[in-house]
């Protein structure tokens, strides 16, 4: 009958009678009409889908990824913790089985044949996906590292505690194997060893633990990648593996947590741009980090964190490029800079590319122009587009010795129009990348050192944080609903306006941070800022990046750039909320900001 | 119309009922099994199946209360609903002192209604097996109560209007 599972189905044909018998009562039967959505992306999978009938499509995004027909199941990354990022469609009418994914990892755990080869299908699947070109930033998960993974806390009993100790032992701290000591040896001893050694061999529950653990124990170190703890677990045919952290033990770690982390994790970008030959590998690891930001923002991993991981991918391409174009005595005499939100570490999609290079003094380099220039233009090619106000290493202006960027520095500072705030505030958002960082550290101690405590300069510094208005925020929003369904231009709106006045604020306070969240600690440190003001800062700055990047994958995909704009109707009432709050906070800080610089006043 | 059928069901569920008795004959036909199935959105929640064979003589009561739990005020689905519902309402009007007040869907009406807005010459054919050839849906293995309620189940959920009325 129909709702008679077929048991002949690898892998559930390892399973024994009575595990067959209790997953056959777990069973559940969905029929599902053509076109019909069984899983949306984001949604919560309850139970595995083991196809009796029909046909489903497996999509991601817009791309069709697999077609499953009867006997095929989906989808095993739920059972281990990974986020769905792939939706499930009905392709014809379609009858499926639901195997509870509570039952299904209860017999993982109890049957370790079926659970092995669950688990090797599982690995299996994504290797395949590491495969797949279009699923490269899969691939990245596989360099993840045992850190990353949830290690249960080490349970310790001595040699001479007996079966039932060790059993009371797991059941107390929620266990499922116990350390053994026996003087300079360390055992281990499972649920299933207590269960074959007690009931199977009919050992008394008072004998001594001691002799009967193994010693030859699987280790691994913590730093390792988790794919070896995968190989070896497959390899030995067994679930756990304990790990040490400069030879101490410090955990164990269960399969079924190391494959919870294998499905979400990635940096294979990273080895990718360590390895690379020639800038076209490089121009391939910068396109892989568009799929890269898409594919965590799917799986809801928080923006700044999303924005950490790209800075990141970034400077490494950068640097390596560099490293492929400069010869080594360049490099050694040169420092190559990023700035503006590039150095600040808020950099998200490929936005104009801002960088410089300093020359140590007295250093020459003939056909420096050509090999600037020929920088730029990779750069252009790896889809960063040219600076509009030609910030960019391949424009002499920026490509100068130390003491030229001294020069430039004192005449931005002493004779502030508009270009030079501008100039001044790129620059004081640099980050070196490659070569001799000192020559940086040497260029900005000489900024910190001739920003005297004029009081006006930094008013005109000050002054653009103010200069778009910021719509919305408490009584007024809701007094003009109409207006409310307006656009807003973010960046003007929000992001400008929080990143330039705790940009003046950092200046005048001679931080040596880039970041604006750091800068915003930093400056609640000093107690520039209070510490709750701060919070709500920080808070506003993360959500309104979200929003930001949000609306550019949603509208075009990232890479490209596109407007910034965001449209408040369109937004769930939580968001919409949040973002007028956000929008509040801003409003806020600019009086603040207002009052700080007397910019009402000049 | 009792206050409790005025109550709103729960969203998007019903529950199959079929019975196996000793003749057709609602008026004194004897219980022999009984199978109910809760449907939920797309799933059929086999394991939660009520199935219980009843023997000449035993007592019906516990069967009922089982019975009566599984379905609460969802709608109650079935193929030859009047009969499975006559015999048992025999039965429960000296408990609940009124028949079964749940909203009563019947899957040859559903089937029937699909069937005669196509235009056809032929007269609908109404036997359950047809039915299920029809909506390409499995053939029943056996005419049990458990079959019977399994089938119906999937033909509801291919019948039933996208709405879940």
């Amino acid at each position: 009958m129909i709702d008679r599972f077929s048991f002949e189905l690898p892998p559930f044909d390892r399973l024994t009678a009575d595990e067959r018998r209790r997953l056959q009562a777990s069973l559940d039967l969905a029929l599902f009409p053509k076109d019909h959505v069984i899983l949306g992306r984001g949604a919560a999978l309850d139970a595995l889908h083991v196809i009796v009938k029909g046909q489903v499509h497996e999509r991601r995004g817009g791309e069709l990824v697999a077609v499953l027909g009867p006997e095929e199941f989906f989808d095993l990354k739920a059972l281990f913790g990974g986020g769905q990022t792939h939706s499930f469609v009905a392709a014809e009418d379609t009858i499926c089985h639901l195997v509870p994914l509570d039952v299904l990892a209860d017999l993982a755990r109890g049957n370790p044949g079926f659970g092995s080869v669950l688990h090797e299908d599982f690995a299996d699947k994504i290797r395949a996906l590491a495969n797949a070109t279009s699923n490269r930033e899969m691939s990245a998960l596989m360099m993840a590292r045992i850190r990353q993974a949830y290690l249960h806390a080490p349970v310790h009993v001595a040699a001479t505690d007996s079966l039932r100790d060790a059993a009371a032992a797991m059941k107390r701290e929620d266990a499922t194997s116990v350390l053994v000591r026996d003087g300079d040896r360390t055992g281990l001893l499972t649920g299933s060893d207590l269960r074959n050694l007690v009931i199977l061999d009919g050992r008394p529950v008072t004998d001594p633990v001691g002799p009967l653990a193994r010693y030859e124990l699987l280790t691994l170190d913590r730093d390792d990648l988790l794919l070896n703890a995968l190989v070896l677990m497959t390899k030995h045919n067994v679930r756990r593996i304990v790990i040490t952290e400069q030879g101490a033990i410090v955990g164990v770690l269960e399969q079924i947590d190391l494959l919870g982390v294998l499905s979400n994790h990635s940096q294979i970008i990273a080895l990718q741009v360590e390895r690379a030959t020639g800038p076209d590998d490089l121009r391939k690891a910068s396109h892989d980090t568009i799929g890269l930001i898409r594919s965590l923002h799917g799986t809801g991993v928080r923006v700044p964190l999303i924005a950490d991981l790209v800075t990141e991918l970034n400077r490494k391409i950068f640097r390596k490029l560099y490293e492929m174009l400069a010869p080594p005595e360049l490099v050694a005499n040169s420092c190559l800079l990023v700035m503006g939100s590039e150095g600040r570490g808020e950099q998200l999609l490929k936005t104009d590319q801002d960088n410089g290079l300093i020359l140590r003094d007295g250093f020459e380099f003939p056909g420096l122009q050509e090999l600037t220039a020929s920088f730029t233009q990779h750069l252009v090619d790896f889809g960063y587009p040219l600076c509009h106000g030609k910030v960019m290493v391949s424009n002499p202006e920026w490509t100068r010795p130390l003491s030229a960027y001294k020069d430039s520095l004192f005449h931005w500072i002493h004779r502030p129009d508009e270009q030079a705030q501008l100039n001044l505030a790129i620059f004081y958002d640099a980050a070196a990348v490659a070569g001799d960082p000192a020559l940086l550290e040497e260029a900005r101690r000489y900024l910190m050192s001739k920003l005297l405590d004029n009081q006006a300069f930094f008013t005109q510094f000050a002054r653009p944080t103010l200069s778009f208005e910021t719509p919305g925020g408490g009584v007024f929003a809701s007094l003009f609903e109409r207006r409310r369904n307006d656009p807003v231009d973010i960046k003007k709106a929000g992001i400008f306006p929080l990143v330039h006045g705790i940009r003046a604020l950092a200046l005048e306070k001679h931080l040596t941070e880039s970041n604006t969240t750091a800068r915003i600690w930093a400056l609640a440190d000093l107690g520039v800022l209070d510490r709750p003001f701060a919070q709500e800062l920080a808070d506003a700055f993360a959500f309104l990046s979200t929003l930001r990047l949000k609306a550019h994958v949603d509208v075009a995909g990232p890479g490209t750039q596109t407007d910034n704009l965001v449209r408040p109707q369109e937004m769930t009432k939580l968001d919409r909320d949040q973002f007028d709050d956000c929008l509040g906070f801003v409003k806020k800080f600019k009086e603040f900001i207002g009052y700080h610089f007397h910019l009402n006043t000049h | 119309m009792t206050d409790r059928a005025t109550q709103p069901p729960a969203p998007d569920e019903a529950v199959v009922v079929q019975i196996e008795a000793s003749s057709f004959d609602a008026a004194t036909a004897e219980l022999r099994a009984i199978a109910a199935l809760r449907i939920r959105g797309p799933r059929i929640l086999t394991s939660s199946m009520l199935s219980v064979r009843l023997n000449p003589g035993d007592a019906v009561g516990p069967a009922l209360d089982r019975l009566l739990a599984l379905i609460e005020d969802r709608k109650v689905v079935g193929y030859y609903l009047d009969f499975t519902l006559a015999v048992l309402d025999r039965h429960l009007r000296p408990v609940l002192g009124t028949e079964l007040p749940n909203r009563r869907v019947e899957i040859s009406s559903l089937y029937y209604d699909r069937k005669s807005r196509l235009p056809s010459k032929n007269a609908v054919d109404l036997r359950l097996d047809s039915i299920l050839r029809d909506l390409e849906l499995p053939e029943r293995d056996s005419e049990g109560a458990e079959a019977n309620a399994l089938a119906a189940a999937m033909a509801y959920l291919r019948l039933k209007p996208a709405d879940g009325g």
